[in-house]
């Protein structure tokens, strides 16, 4: 045996461990939670003609700053949401952080020069309620007149 | 001078690469085999990418591109960068080389010509093979192939250049450090307690109660970014990138040369003075004027004598010390990571006793683990032995001096240990980590007895006199797989103890661990009295 054997070993069993705990060592999740009432995204700057969220991305989404995060909220706090999301732009890809409810887009340098619009939608497939979002690249000189 | 420059490159190259005879067929046969391998390693980087994109679900765009471009090349500058300092003011060649009638100037150039071409031959075998799985997996167009070759030309010069300045300033602090063992020690402990902090601050964020499958999506999320801001902010590579996916390629390509002139004449007013008043500093035999002031101290007794050798050896030699309780010095760390991990999971009763049971293999493979100094202690003496052995005294005291140094340091380690693991994880439960502080601290005095016994029965003096090295020395290896056997044995009594009679289970952990103790140190003197007069060089 060797040093390097031992740490292997170390490693090997410090990670066991945890999965050890993780199968045998914890209780069952309470999966009797409340369904949701509500899905909406909660940062937005209003709507269009057609009643859709929009959010301009421009002063966000640079060539040195690829990265948007959406938050979105449903109630009450401890419902049990089964959350789909979906993106219209094929290469844009995103990544979903289900404890924050945060939605991380990753623009592509070529999406950022072509100032793609895209629609992302989230969905809880327990109760088929939905709400989604616009994302564009607002031309100067366009302005949203918010609802009063 | 490119003449003199050329045969100091080939005469560099000749000694460290493979020679054929000119029209061989092994050369053919050789450019095959290193062909295949390209293919190989590209199909392999393609799989991987699959893996990274459609598994782990880290999106694979440009600035994935400019990340493993950072990347690489980071880790292309600090290769480099521990190379070509031993290459430019350590290596044995300057010996010979500074005195051929050839400029310090181009001495310099020409070690610098030899690593451009090892980091070429480098890029060709790793990024090329990247770049062109990266281009299969984003349907690349020809203009992305095409800007590879300029590119795998172009990066080894940037990191060789990077790294050949950062060497003046790696070169001043390993000379200075290499004359300062206290101060290396310092350092070393000083950069042990920052990761400690660092994981510590790390190991805060995971939000409690931890689900494994929540972790996971967040570690993946944490990791994508960091691979999008390192690539955001990636400077010269981002221009690499940029040109890769033809984005504003005259642009970006002046930036690149306007940074390669950049670091070619910070090398040439910079690097190349100073190369030469470095080198002849940095040799082994550099003689230097070193005033000592020895005061002799009379002992009072021959154990105490022996002891203060101990102590002394460790203050002059500190990172030798270090070194061997690496692994004991990352405990704390280990502990604290596992448990809190551990205490952050809704555990039932049954996790609670698998906690316990868990925690006493691990910290006992690692305190185990670490008595490599204790089982070698005896054949680290050398041939010096001998000359201890003519002296007319009872010299087997040696052994306990030993002996009581490796008991007094590794148990200091797990008292800090302990202390910083009840502190930083308070609700773990405080009588358990009593418990098992005193079981460890019995089992470590148990391990250290049976190692030294094993370098007392069998010492490897001669070897160690003529190599001066520990490497598959026979003892520390039985020490190790020993000390991994009793883990194994006291994780088997740890299960009984604390999932069949949990009410006496620490009583009897901690009784097995005493009578191991006791058993090994009778053994230990027995053993010492009788075969200590018998050790012969």
């Amino acid at each position: 045996m060797t040093k390097k054997g031992i740490i292997f070993i170390i490693f090997v069993a410090s990670i066991i461990s945890i999965m050890l705990i993780a199968v045998w060592g914890t209780l069952p999740e309470n999966t009797n939670a409340a369904a949701i009432d509500y899905l909406e995204f909660i940062e937005y700057d209003g709507y269009n003609e057609d009643e859709e969220k929009v959010k301009d991305v421009k002063d966000i989404v640079s060539e040195t700053s690829p990265n948007l995060l959406l938050k979105y909220n449903y109630g009450p706090d401890d419902a049990y949401a089964e959350i789909v999301i979906s993106l219209t732009h094929s290469g844009i890809t995103y990544q979903h952080d289900s404890i924050s409810k945060e939605i991380y887009i990753y623009y592509t340098l070529d999406a950022i020069q072509k100032e793609e619009i895209i629609i992302v939608s989230i969905k809880d497939q327990r109760t088929q309620k939905q709400d989604m979002i616009i994302l564009w690249f607002q031309p100067p000189g366009v302005i949203i007149v918010p609802d009063l | 001078m490119l003449e003199r420059l050329r045969l100091l490159v080939l005469l560099q190259l000749n000694n460290k690469s493979k020679r054929f005879d000119k029209m061989s067929k092994r050369i053919y046969a050789s450019i095959a085999i290193q062909a295949v391998i390209l293919v190989l390693v590209s199909v392999i980087m393609t799989l991987a990418i699959h893996i990274i994109k459609n598994i782990f679900y880290i999106p694979v765009n440009e600035y994935f591109a400019i990340f493993i471009l950072v990347l690489t090349q980071s880790i292309s500058i600090i290769a480099s960068l521990l190379g070509l300092t031993t290459d430019l003011y350590h290596s044995k060649d300057n010996q010979i080389l500074f005195p051929l009638p050839v400029k310090n100037d181009e001495i310099f150039l020409s070690k610098m010509i030899v690593y451009y071409i090892y980091e070429l031959i480098k890029n060709l075998f790793i990024l090329v093979p990247i770049l062109i799985a990266l281009g299969f997996h984003q349907n690349a167009n020809f203009t992305y192939y095409f800007h590879i070759i300029p590119i795998t030309i172009i990066l080894p010069f940037i990191s060789v250049s990077i790294a050949t300045l950062l060497t003046i300033p790696f070169v001043l602090i390993k000379n200075y450090l290499r004359n300062h063992s206290l101060v290396t020690a310092i350092l070393t402990i000083l950069v042990f307690v920052g990761i400690f902090f660092f994981i510590y601050w790390i190991v805060g964020q995971i939000p409690i109660p931890i689900r494994l499958v929540q972790l996971y999506n967040r570690f993946i999320i944490a990791l994508t970014l960091f691979m999008q801001d390192v690539a955001s902010v990636g400077s010269i590579y981002s221009f690499v990138g940029y040109v890769l996916y033809s984005v504003d390629i005259w642009i970006n390509y002046l930036w690149i040369i306007l940074i390669i002139i950049g670091l070619g004449l910070a090398n040439y007013f910079i690097a190349k003075p100073l190369y030469f008043k470095l080198t002849s500093s940095s040799q082994e035999n550099t003689i230097k004027k070193v005033k000592e002031h020895h005061k002799m101290k009379e002992s009072k007794s021959l154990f105490l004598t022996f002891f203060r050798k101990e102590l002394i050896i460790a203050k002059r030699s500190p990172n030798e010390l270090i070194n061997n309780y690496s692994l004991l010095l990352m405990l704390p760390i280990i502990m604290y990571v596992l448990n809190y991990i551990y205490m952050g999971m809704n555990r039932s009763s049954m996790g609670n006793d698998l906690v316990l049971i868990l925690n006493v293999l691990i910290v006992s493979l690692i305190v185990t683990g670490s008595n490599t100094a204790s089982a070698s202690a005896i054949t680290t003496e050398g041939f010096e032995f001998i000359l201890l052995k003519t002296a007319p005294y009872d010299t087997s005291k040696i052994a306990w001096a030993k002996l009581t140094f490796n008991f007094l340091f590794t148990t200091l380690v797990i008292i800090i240990s302990f202390m910083l693991f009840s502190i930083a994880l308070p609700v773990y439960p405080i009588e358990d980590i009593y418990m098992l502080f005193i079981f460890i601290i019995l089992v470590n005095t148990g391990h250290i007895l049976w190692s030294l016994q094993l370098d007392v029965l069998n010492p490897k003096l001669a070897d160690y006199a003529t190599s001066g090295s520990l490497s598959d020395h026979q003892n520390v290896k039985k020490s190790l797989s020993i000390g991994l056997m009793i883990s194994l044995i006291f994780t088997v009594l740890a299960i009984v103890s604390f999932i069949l009679i949990r009410d006496l289970g620490w009583i009897l952990m901690i009784s097995a661990a005493l009578i191991f103790a006791v058993n090994r140190f009778i053994s230990f003197k027995t053993y010492l009295k009788a075969y200590f007069i018998d050790i012969e060089y």
